[in-house]
C-alpha cells in the first residue's frame, strides 16, 4: 500500500486531503508544520510527499531544500500541494526538485489523488534506482 | 553632507566650513535629519511596493482554501457517501454547493488576473514552444469536466511542430478561456480548433456551432463585463463573470498578439482568432 505524507499547517485542507486518501486505500501521515513534515519524512518513509508552500516557521521550498538534501528522503517524489497560483513559485518548485505544482483549489480531491498515483506509477517503472535510495536499510 | 543641505547653503552664499562652531553643530543635526528623512521615505516605498506585490498572494490563499474545502468536501461526500444521502433533494442541495465552490474560485481567479493585467503587475515571458503541445494539453484537461459529452471538439493538429514566441502559461489560459467558451455557449453539433501560420504570425482559431453573436454586440465583445448576450438586468450570469473575452485580449495584447471575432451568425456559430508572433 501506498504511503503519503500530507504536509500542511491548514485543518480545512489536512483533514479533507487525509479523508480523500484514506478512501482511496493510502496509508496517511499527516504533519501540521515544516519541521515536523522533514521529521515524519524521515521517521515514516512515506512513497510520496504532499507539501504546503505557506506555513508558519518553515515554509514549503525550505522544507524542499531539506529533503532533496538530505540521503534517506532526496529519492521521494515531492508534490508541491498549494493555492498560491503563482508561475513563480511553480517553476522554483520544479527547479528545486518537486515533480509537480498543483493548485488545490483547481481540482476536486480525487483528481489529486489520481494525479498521485499516476506519478507513484511512473516513479516506479521510471525510477527504480532513485527509489532503492529511499528504501530503509536493513538493519 | 546631504546634497539638499549643500544647496541650500550654497544658495544663501554660506560655506559650512568656515561657520562658527555653534552654527556647525546646528548645520550637524539638519543634516543627520535630511539622511533620517531620505532612508524613512525609502522603506515607507519599499513597504507599499511589497505590501502591493503581497496582496496578490494573501488574497489569492486567504480566499482559496475555504473554496477549497467547500468544493473539496462536497465533492467527497457526493462521491462516496452517496448511499447515506436518503433524501434526493439533498444530493441536488451538494451538488449545488460544489457547483458555487467551483464558479466561486473561477470569479476570484477572474478578478486578480484583471486585478494584476490593469496594474500592470503581470509578467509576460517571450519564450520559443511548440502551441500545438498546449493546445492537446487543454483539450485534455477539458474533457473529463466536458458536461456535453455529445458535442465534439475537433483539433486539426498539423504534423510540424508550430512555434509560437510568447508566454506558455498565459497562452495556455487564452486557449483555455476560448474552447471552454466555445462549449458554454453551443448546445449541439461540435468545436473546430485550427492553427495556421499566416503573414508571419500564427493563428489559432476556435470555431462553434452556437448560438452566435448579435452584430450590436460585437464590437464591445471584448470590454470589461460583456458576456453578449443582454444587458445588466438579462444577462445570464450562470455562464460566467463577462471578464474571460477582456482578460484573454489584455494577456494576448501582452504577449504582443492580437484576438478577434473573425465572424458570427446568428444560430449558426462564432469563430474567434488569436494571432502570436512566431518563433
Amino acid at each position: 500500500m501506498a504511503k503519503v505524507l500530507i504536509v500542511e499547517d491548514d485543518p480545512l485542507m489536512s483533514r479533507m486531503y487525509e479523508k480523500i486518501f484514506s478512501l482511496e486505500k493510502f496509508e496517511v501521515e499527516v504533519a501540521h508544520d515544516g519541521q515536523e513534515g522533514f521529521e515524519k519524512a524521515k521517521l515514516t518513509k512515506p512513497t510520496i510527499i504532499l507539501l504546503d508552500v505557506m506555513m508558519p516557521k518553515v515554509n514549503g521550498f525550505q522544507v524542499l531544500d531539506k529533503l532533496k538534501m538530505d540521503p534517506e528522503t532526496k529519492g521521494v517524489p515531492v508534490i508541491m500541494l498549494t493555492n498560491l497560483a503563482s508561475e513563480k513559485d511553480a517553476e522554483t518548485a520544479m527547479m528545486k526538485g518537486a515533480v509537480k505544482y498543483i493548485v488545490k483549489s483547481k481540482y476536486e480531491p480525487n483528481e489529486v489523488t489520481k494525479m498521485v498515483s499516476e506519478i507513484i506509477a511512473g516513479a516506479t517503472r521510471e525510477e527504480v534506482p532513485a527509489a532503492a535510495d529511499v528504501t530503509p536499510k536493513a538493519a | 553632507m546631504h546634497s539638499k543641505l549643500f544647496a541650500q547653503l550654497t544658495q544663501l552664499g554660506i560655506n559650512p566650513d568656515q561657520l562658527p562652531q555653534e552654527y556647525q553643530q546646528l548645520v550637524q543635526a539638519v543634516d543627520q535629519t535630511y539622511f533620517e528623512y531620505d532612508q524613512e521615505k525609502k522603506i515607507q516605498e519599499q513597504n507599499i511596493e511589497r505590501s502591493e506585490d503581497e496582496f496578490f498572494s494573501i488574497t489569492s490563499h486567504q480566499l482559496h482554501t475555504p473554496l477549497t474545502a467547500i468544493r473539496g468536501n462536497s465533492s467527497i461526500i457526493l462521491t462516496f457517501y452517496k448511499d447515506k444521502l436518503l433524501d434526493p433533494e439533498l444530493v441536488t442541495m451538494l451538488t449545488d454547493i460544489n457547483k458555487s465552490g467551483v464558479r466561486m474560485v473561477e470569479i476570484v481567479n477572474d478578478f486578480l488576473n484583471v486585478f494584476q493585467l490593469e496594474q500592470g503587475k503581470m509578467n509576460f515571458k517571450a519564450e520559443g514552444f511548440d502551441i500545438r503541445n498546449i493546445v492537446n494539453q487543454v483539450i485534455d484537461e477539458i474533457k473529463p469536466t466536458n458536461n456535453q459529452p455529445e458535442i465534439q471538439i475537433i483539433f486539426n493538429c498539423p504534423d510540424q511542430p508550430i512555434g509560437v514566441q510568447a508566454d506558455p502559461y498565459k497562452t495556455k489560459e487564452v486557449v483555455k478561456h476560448l474552447i471552454t467558451n466555445a462549449l458554454k455557449f453551443t448546445e449541439k453539433g461540435q468545436i473546430t480548433v485550427n492553427l495556421t501560420q499566416e503573414n508571419g504570425m500564427v493563428k489559432f482559431s476556435v470555431q462553434d456551432t452556437g448560438k452566435g453573436i448579435e452584430p450590436v454586440q460585437q464590437s464591445v465583445l471584448f470590454q470589461k463585463f460583456q458576456p453578449h448576450d443582454g444587458d445588466l438586468l438579462t444577462r445570464d450570469t450562470s455562464k460566467g463573470t463577462g471578464l474571460g473575452l477582456y482578460i484573454s485580449r489584455l494577456m494576448v495584447e501582452g504577449m504582443g498578439g492580437k484576438i478577434w471575432l473573425e465572424k458570427s451568425e446568428p444560430n449558426v456559430g462564432s469563430v474567434f482568432v488569436v494571432g502570436l508572433p512566431l518563433t
